[in-house]
């Protein structure tokens, strides 16, 4: 940029920045502007004086029960909504109390029992029992259930119910087949002196469990089977169909022979503790203590 | 004019002191009407007006020092030139409002600033001239005085934005002067005042 050039920008810039000309301090627009300054003094003034007073805007004797209403409208409003809710959770109460009473009792359908099993498994509520459909509870007592007897959890369940029970009971074929097993489990379990746990199979230790009641129990209970076939020291048979009474097929006269491996298994019915195993004991008594 | 006059002025106006809102007036109303020039041209007495009438009302709510205050000021007259524009479907970089500026004449030395004001009159024409966002930030930049940063504010720009196109300005308008020979007068250093723009 030559200096000239520089010269000339300069020279329009100073221009342009100038001081103010006579003509650039109008008075007629300054007038108007101090006008506006006044007036919003006032007006500012005259807000800032009511808010300091702090009087609150007159009503008038025609307001105040409107005003009044509508307080009272707003009241009953926070009110409703507040006794709504309380209704709503009452009754979600209500509804999950009985849901929790049914699923203790186990009468709740299979899926919902399984679902309660589930969640609410530790508080002692049983999983779904084959019989707690209205078409499975009438097919347990009436026909063969063939995993009854199988080498299955449930062929351990239905086994651990009542040795007797099992035998006559149940109209199971292999119910004979069963009470030998056991007696052969049990002749194992005696014969190792405590180690049976590593002698046995996990299947047959689950029905052995099962038959039993629990692990702890095992040994007793094959003492107690074992004395059975000796013929000595056998104890009154305590199933679910001799305390109910009734006309069952299975009080025959084996039937009181039959040893009460546990007396606990009928509590045990009820209470469900203990997994899977102690489950399926509930559904092995059902038939015979709910028919 | 000073930060510190304009402070006290600024002072005393929110606190509803008349005299204080003239100081402002007085101080700001030149730089704020030639910006209005170069941006709306003949109309810029009109939307000087509703710029201040807005600020004495306003004024007593602001919160800030006289920079800020600066700064609100012509943010408020390019929205009121932008609105007027709008009215009137006019481009922004159309300087005819210039030539139709009513002269007044002078108290103390008519002629002496007749041809001053000529001279300022010429210098917004030039400056007007230029694309709108280099005439816009030479003029808030060099002839307003605000800094690249309070520039910014008012053109709702950057920073980096403002001073090319400060610098664009300036060298255009060297160029449009040097093609057309206008104003010879002058002595200080133009290359000076580009790279203070530029800062």
């Amino acid at each position: 940029m030559n200096e000239r050039r520089s010269r000339n920008l300069d020279a329009v810039l100073a221009a342009a920045a100038a001081p103010a000309y006579a003509d650039e301090r109008n008075e007629q627009a300054f007038a108007a502007v101090l006008t506006a300054f006044r007036e919003a003094g006032t007006e500012l003034g005259t807000a800032e004086r009511r808010a300091e007073a702090l009087i609150p805007a007159p009503r008038t004797s025609a307001e105040e029960p409107a005003r009044r209403a509508r307080q009272r409208a707003l009241q009953r409003g926070g009110s409703h909504s507040l006794r709504l809710a309380a209704q709503y959770a009452a009754v979600l109460g209500i509804f999950v109390g009985a849901g929790t009473a049914a699923a203790s009792a186990g009468i709740l359908p299979s899926p919902m029992q399984s679902f309660a099993h589930q969640i609410l498994g530790g508080l002692g509520v049983p999983g779904p029992s084959p019989e707690s459909s209205p078409s499975g509870g009438s097919t347990a007592s009436a026909s063969p259930d063939p995993s009854a007897t199988a080498g299955g959890p449930q062929a351990g369940s239905t086994s651990g119910t009542e040795p007797g029970e099992q035998t006559a009971g149940t109209p199971a074929p292999s119910g004979p087949a069963t009470q030998t097993a056991l007696q052969s489990l049990c002749g194992q379990v005696v014969s190792s002196e405590g180690n049976w746990r590593k002698v046995l199979s996990g299947q047959d230790k689950a029905q052995l469990i099962a038959a039993a009641g629990s692990e702890k129990k095992v040994y007793q209970y094959c003492t107690d089977l074992l004395n059975l076939s000796g013929g000595a020291g056998a104890t009154p048979a305590t199933t679910p169909a001799e305390k109910t009474g009734g006309p069952s097929p299975s009080t025959g006269p084996n039937q009181e022979n039959v040893p009460t491996p546990q007396p606990s298994s009928t509590s045990t019915h009820g209470k469900g503790k203990g997994g899977g195993g102690n489950g399926d004991t509930t559904s092995g008594a059902m038939p015979t203590a709910g028919v | 004019m000073s930060g510190r006059d304009l402070d006290e002025s600024l002072n005393a106006a929110r606190a509803g002191d008349e005299s204080g809102m003239a100081e402002l007036w007085h101080l700001l109303n030149p730089p704020v009407l030639r910006y209005l020039r170069v941006v709306v041209g003949q109309a810029a007495e009109d939307v000087a007006s509703e710029t201040w009438l807005q600020a004495a009302r306003d004024i007593r709510c602001f919160r800030g020092d006289a920079a800020g205050f600066r700064v609100w000021l012509f943010r408020v007259a390019r929205n009121r030139a932008l609105e007027e524009l709008r009215r009137s479907g006019r481009r922004r970089e159309d300087p005819a409002g210039l030539y139709a500026a009513p002269e007044r004449p002078s108290r103390d030395d008519p002629e002496r600033e007749a041809v001053e004001r000529l001279a300022t009159r010429s210098a917004l024409r030039l400056i007007a001239e230029l694309p709108a966002n280099q005439a816009e930030a030479v003029m808030l930049r060099v002839v307003v005085g605000l800094d690249v940063t309070q520039t910014a504010e008012v053109l709702g720009k950057r920073p980096g934005a403002i001073r090319i196109a400060a610098m664009r300005g300036l060298r255009r308008l060297a160029t449009v002067i040097d093609d057309g020979g206008v104003l010879e007068a002058g002595h200080s250093n133009a290359t000076a005042t580009m790279e203070e723009v530029a800062e």
